[in-house]
C-alpha cells in the first residue's frame, strides 16, 4: 500500500543526491558515457573493426588517440567499447536483481520453508567465487555478449536475495503492511504493491553497486579472452591486445586503462550520492520509507 | 637518570619505531643487496658450468609421445643428428655407422659402444624393442607415422641392427626416422614409466623433477663424446604464465628465458641475446567433414584471403617466413611458386566464393589470448571484404583441444612441426594423416593426398621424389584445408655469459654445447 505524499518530500531525496558533489559528477559521467554507448557509430569518427591504418601508430590528427595492432582507430574502439560496457553493467544488474530481488521477498516475508530453501539456493551460489562462476558459465555456454551477462549475473544474485530478505524481514510486521493485509490485500499483492516499494532504495543502491562491479568482471573476462569475441571492441579486451605491445606503445594500454577507472569512479559516486539520498542522515536504509512512495 | 612514566613510554615508543624501520629496512635492503651480489648476471645463484632456464612448459619424458618437450634432446641420443642450420646432413650420434641395402629395401645399423645412464650397454634388443613400440599407434604417437615404413627390425648381433622396409624407402625418410629414434633401454621402454622419469644416454642425467616447480639435470659423466657436455649442471625452472617468466629473466632469477612469445623480442633485444629456434609452422585448417568447409570451392577461397605478410608484420613481429602448406622453406617440397600463384588475392578470392555457391559463414576456434586472435583477426577483416562473415569463438584450451580433436571445430589456426627433409612426414599431424583418424576429413580423406603421400614415401631417386613432391603439393593445394600461413620460430632470450644454445631441426632445445 502507498500513500500520497508532498511534492517537497518526493524531491527530497533527489536534493540530497545533487547536495553531493562527486555524486553530480558521476551521473554527469554516467550520462555521457551512455550518450557515447547509444550514438557510437555517429561520434566514433571510424568503424572500430575497419584495419585500414598502420598499425600502433601513435596519437596523431588523423587518429586522436592513434592505432592497434592491426591499425584501427583506438577512439573509434574505446567509443564502441562503451556499449560492452554498459550493457554487461545494466545487464548484469538486471538479471542479479531480477532473479534476485524476488527470491529475497519471497523468503523475507513468507518466511519459514520457503526462506530456508531460498536462502540454502543462495548459500549455494556464495560458496562459490563470483568469478569462477562467472568463468565456468562462459566455459559452459561459451562467449558471447548474452551469456557474460548471464554470468555476471547470476553472481549478484545472492547480494541482491539477501539484501531484499533482510529488508523485507525489517518492515513485513510493520503496522502499513499489517493494516494492508487487513484490507484484504492478497499475499502477492502485499509483497509487490506494499513491502517492495518500501524495500527499494537499498536495492537501488545494490544496483549500482552491481553494475560497477559487472564493468570490471567483464573487462576481467574478455581481458582473459572469455567476454565479448573479437572484432567487436570491448575495453578488457583492448588491455589484453595493449600488453602485448606495451613497448611499442605505451598509450595504447592507457586509454582502455582510464575508461575503465573512470566508468567505475561515476558509478561508486552515483552509489555513494543514492546511499545518502536513501539513508536521509544516517538511518539505516532498509528503515526509510522514501524512494518510491512513502508511508 | 631517572625518566618519567611518561617519558619512559615515549622512549619505548620511539625505540619500537626506530626497531621497526631498521628492520623494514633490513628486509628491504637484503634482497637488493643480495641482487647487487650477484653482479654479473649469473642469476639464480650459478656457478661455472651451471645455467637455469625458465619455461612456461609442461614436461613429461616419453620421446614417443611427445613433440614439443622441450627437455627431450637433453636426455637421450637418437640415431643420428642434424645441425640446427637446416641442412638434414646426418652426423653419427647413437648410431656409429649406417649402410643402406643397394635396393632400399633395408638398412644395417651399426650401434655406437654407449651406455644409458643407468650404466647399462645400449644393444641391438633396445632398438628392437624401440621399433616394436613405435609402429603401435596407441604406445607411440609422435613415432608411428613415421616409422609405417618398417616392417621389422633384427638384431644381428649386440650392436647391430637391420631394419627390412616394407618397399624401396627413399633414403632421406630413413634418416628423419633415424633423426627422430630414440635409444631407450627395451625394459624402460614403457609409457608409464618414461611418464615420470627419463631413461635415456643423452648428455644430461635427471637429477631431480618437482613437477612444476623444477627439473634439474646433470651432466652425463659417460656421454659418448667425451668433452661434452660443457655445462656441469642445468636447471628449468617453472612458471605458469608468460609475463611471470619474462619478468624473472629480466629481474636476473634465470639464465635465459625459453620458449617466450614474440612480443617480448623487441624489449629485450637491446639488452639480452635473442636465439631463434627452427620453430614450426602456422596454419590455418578447414574442417572438410561439415558444412561450411565441406564445399571445396569454398576452402580455395579462404585460402586466397589470407595476407600471410602482414600477419607475419603485425602478429608475429616479422620474425619467421610464409608458407603456403605445412612446408618448412627447408623441405625439400617448398616451392615458392605457390607463394605467388596461389598467395594472397582477394579478387581471386571473391571469385572463387562466387563459384563456391556455399555458405557465407563460418565460425573459427582459437585458444582464447594466444596470438592466434590477433591472426584469425586480419583473415577474419579480409573475408568481409569479399561477403564472407568469419565469427572467431575464443576458448579456453582443454575445450579447444576437444573439440579440434573431436572434429568440431569448423576452422582454426594451429602449429604443425617441422616435416624435415621428408615431405610425406607432413601426414604426422592429426589434421594431415591420411587415414580415418585424420580430423578434417575422417573417411573421405582424398583419395589423390593419400596416393600423393605414399608416392613421396616410396620415391626412391632424385628425379622420382621431385615428381612426388610436385604431385603432392598440387594436391595440397587443390584440396585446400591446410592454409600455411607463416613459420614461428621459437624464441629463447639468454644472458650474455649463455652462449651455444641451439634447437635441433624439431624444435628442441639442443644444450651439448652451450656454456655458461
Amino acid at each position: 500500500m502507498t500513500t500520497a505524499t508532498s511534492p517537497r518530500r518526493r524531491l527530497a531525496p533527489l536534493r540530497r543526491f545533487t547536495r553531493s558533489r562527486s555524486a553530480v559528477v558521476g551521473a554527469v559521467g554516467l550520462l555521457v558515457l551512455v550518450v557515447l554507448a547509444v550514438f557510437a557509430p555517429l561520434i566514433a569518427p571510424f568503424d572500430p573493426t575497419a584495419q585500414d591504418g598502420e598499425p600502433l601508430l601513435g596519437p596523431s590528427g588523423a587518429n586522436l588517440l592513434g592505432t592497434d595492432q592491426l591499425g584501427r582507430d583506438i577512439l573509434s574502439r574505446l567509443i564502441h567499447g562503451a556499449r560492452a560496457s554498459l550493457i554487461a553493467a545494466g545487464g548484469a544488474a538486471m538479471v542479479g536483481a531480477g532473479i534476485g530481488v524476488p527470491l529475497g521477498l519471497l523468503a523475507g516475508y513468507l518466511g519459514r520453508w520457503v526462506d530456508a530453501i531460498a536462502m540454502r539456493l543462495v548459500d549455494l551460489l556464495l560458496a562459490v567465487p563470483g568469478i569462477l562462476l562467472a568463468l565456468v558459465m562462459i566455459v559452459v555456454l561459451g562467449p558471447g555478449r548474452l551469456n557474460l551477462v548471464l554470468a555476471i549475473g547470476i553472481g549478484a544474485v545472492p547480494e541482491f536475495a539477501r539484501l531484499t530478505r533482510v529488508a523485507t524481514l525489517g518492515i513485513r510486521d510493520r503496522d502499513f503492511v499489517l493494516a494492508a493485509r487487513g484490507m484484504g490485500a492478497s499475499t502477492a499483492d502485499t509483497m509487490v504493491r506494499t513491502v517492495l516499494p518500501n524495500v527499494l532504495g537499498p536495492i537501488v543502491i545494490q544496483f549500482v553497486i552491481t553494475a560497477s562491479m559487472a564493468v570490471v568482471v567483464e573487462a576481467g573476462l574478455t581481458f582473459l579472452g572469455l567476454g565479448t569475441p573479437p572484432p567487436a571492441p570491448s575495453w578488457g579486451g583492448m588491455l589484453q591486445d595493449a600488453r602485448s605491445y606495451l613497448y611499442q606503445s605505451p598509450s595504447y594500454g592507457l586509454f582502455p586503462g582510464l575508461c575503465l577507472v573512470l566508468t567505475v569512479f561515476c558509478l561508486d559516486r552515483i552509489g555513494r550520492g543514492l546511499q545518502l539520498a536513501v539513508s536521509g542522515g544516517g538511518q539505516h536504509p532498509a528503515t526509510r520509507v522514501s524512494i518510491g512512495g512513502a508511508v | 637518570m631517572t625518566m618519567s612514566p611518561i617519558q619512559s613510554r615515549i622512549l619505548a615508543r620511539r625505540t619500537f619505531l626506530r626497531t621497526g624501520l631498521l628492520a623494514a629496512g633490513a628486509l628491504t635492503a637484503a634482497p637488493l643487496l643480495a641482487a647487487c651480489g650477484s653482479g654479473s648476471g649469473t642469476g639464480g645463484g650459478a656457478t661455472a658450468g651451471k645455467i637455469t632456464l625458465g619455461t612456461t612448459k609442461i614436461m613429461q619424458f616419453d620421446p614417443y609421445l611427445t613433440n614439443t618437450d622441450i627437455h627431450i634432446h637433453a636426455f637421450y641420443t637418437y640415431l643420428v643428428d642434424y645441425p640446427s642450420d637446416g641442412t638434414y646432413e646426418p652426423t653419427p650420434a647413437g648410431a656409429e655407422k649406417w649402410e643402406f641395402a643397394p635396393d632400399r629395401g633395408s638398412i644395417t645399423i651399426t650401434l655406437r659402444e654407449a651406455t644409458f645412464h643407468s650404466g647399462a650397454p645400449v644393444t641391438a634388443a633396445d632398438v628392437v624393442a624401440g621399433v616394436k613400440r613405435a609402429q603401435d599407434p596407441d604406445a607411440a604417437f609422435t613415432l608411428a607415422q613415421p616409422t609405417a615404413f618398417v616392417a621389422s627390425a633384427t638384431a644381428v648381433d649386440t650392436r647391430t641392427v637391420r631394419l627390412d622396409f616394407k618397399r624401396p624407402t627413399p633414403e632421406p625418410l630413413v634418416l628423419d626416422w633415424m633423426f627422430a629414434f630414440p635409444l631407450i633401454p627395451a625394459a624402460s621402454n614403457i609409457p608409464a614409466k618414461l611418464e615420470r622419469e627419463p631413461a635415456g644416454s643423452g648428455p644430461f642425467r635427471l637429477e631431480e623433477y618437482r613437477r612444476d616447480q623444477r627439473l634439474v639435470m646433470r651432466k652425463n659423466p659417460d656421454y659418448y663424446e667425451a668433452d661434452k657436455p660443457f655445462l656441469d649442471e642445468v636447471e628449468y625452472r617453472f612458471y605458469t604464465d608468460e609475463d611471470a617468466l619474462v619478468a624473472a629473466f629480466e629481474s636476473g632469477s634465470v639464465d635465459g628465458a625459453a620458449y617466450i612469445g614474440f612480443r617480448h623480442a623487441d624489449r629485450l633485444r637491446d639488452r639480452f641475446t635473442l636465439v631463434e629456434g627452427s620453430g614450426r609452422m602456422s596454419i590455418f585448417f578447414m574442417n572438410a567433414t561439415i558444412p561450411p568447409f565441406d564445399n571445396k570451392l569454398l576452402r580455395q577461397a579462404v585460402a586466397r584471403a589470407i595476407d600471410r605478410d602482414r600477419i607475419l608484420k603485425q602478429v608475429n613481429f616479422g620474425i619467421g617466413d610464409p608458407v603456403y602448406t605445412a612446408f618448412m622453406p627447408s623441405s625439400p617440397a617448398f616451392d615458392p611458386a605457390y607463394l605467388d600463384s596461389h598467395g594472397f588475392d582477394l579478387d581471386a578470392a571473391g571469385a572463387l566464393l562466387e563459384q563456391s555457391g556455399g555458405a557465407r559463414k563460418a565460425v573459427a576456434g582459437v585458444v582464447s589470448g594466444t596470438p592466434d586472435v590477433s591472426t584469425l583477426e586480419i583473415i577474419q577483416a579480409d573475408l568481409k571484404k569479399i561477403g564472407f562473415e568469419l565469427e572467431i569463438a575464443p576458448q579456453e584450451e582443454a575445450s579447444y583441444l576437444d573439440a579440434l580433436f573431436a572434429s568440431k571445430l569448423e576452422c582454426c589456426a594451429a602449429a604443425q612441426p617441422n616435416n624435415l627433409q621428408s615431405p610425406s612426414l607432413i601426414a604426422r599431424g592429426r589434421q594431415m594423416l591420411t587415414t580415418e583418424e585424420n580430423t578434417t576429413f575422417r573417411d573421405k580423406v582424398p583419395p589423390a593426398y593419400v596416393d600423393a603421400v605414399a608416392a613421396a614415401a616410396s620415391a626412391v631417386t632424385p628425379e622420382a621424389r621431385k615428381t612426388a613432391y610436385a604431385a603432392l603439393n598440387d594436391v595440397l593445394v587443390d584440396e585446400a584445408w591446410a592454409i600455411g600461413i607463416s613459420t614461428t620460430p621459437s624464441l629463447f632470450a639468454l644472458v650474455e655469459r649463455v652462449t651455444g644454445l641451439v634447437t635441433d631441426p624439431r624444435d628442441f632445445v639442443d644444450l651439448t654445447e652451450t656454456k655458461g
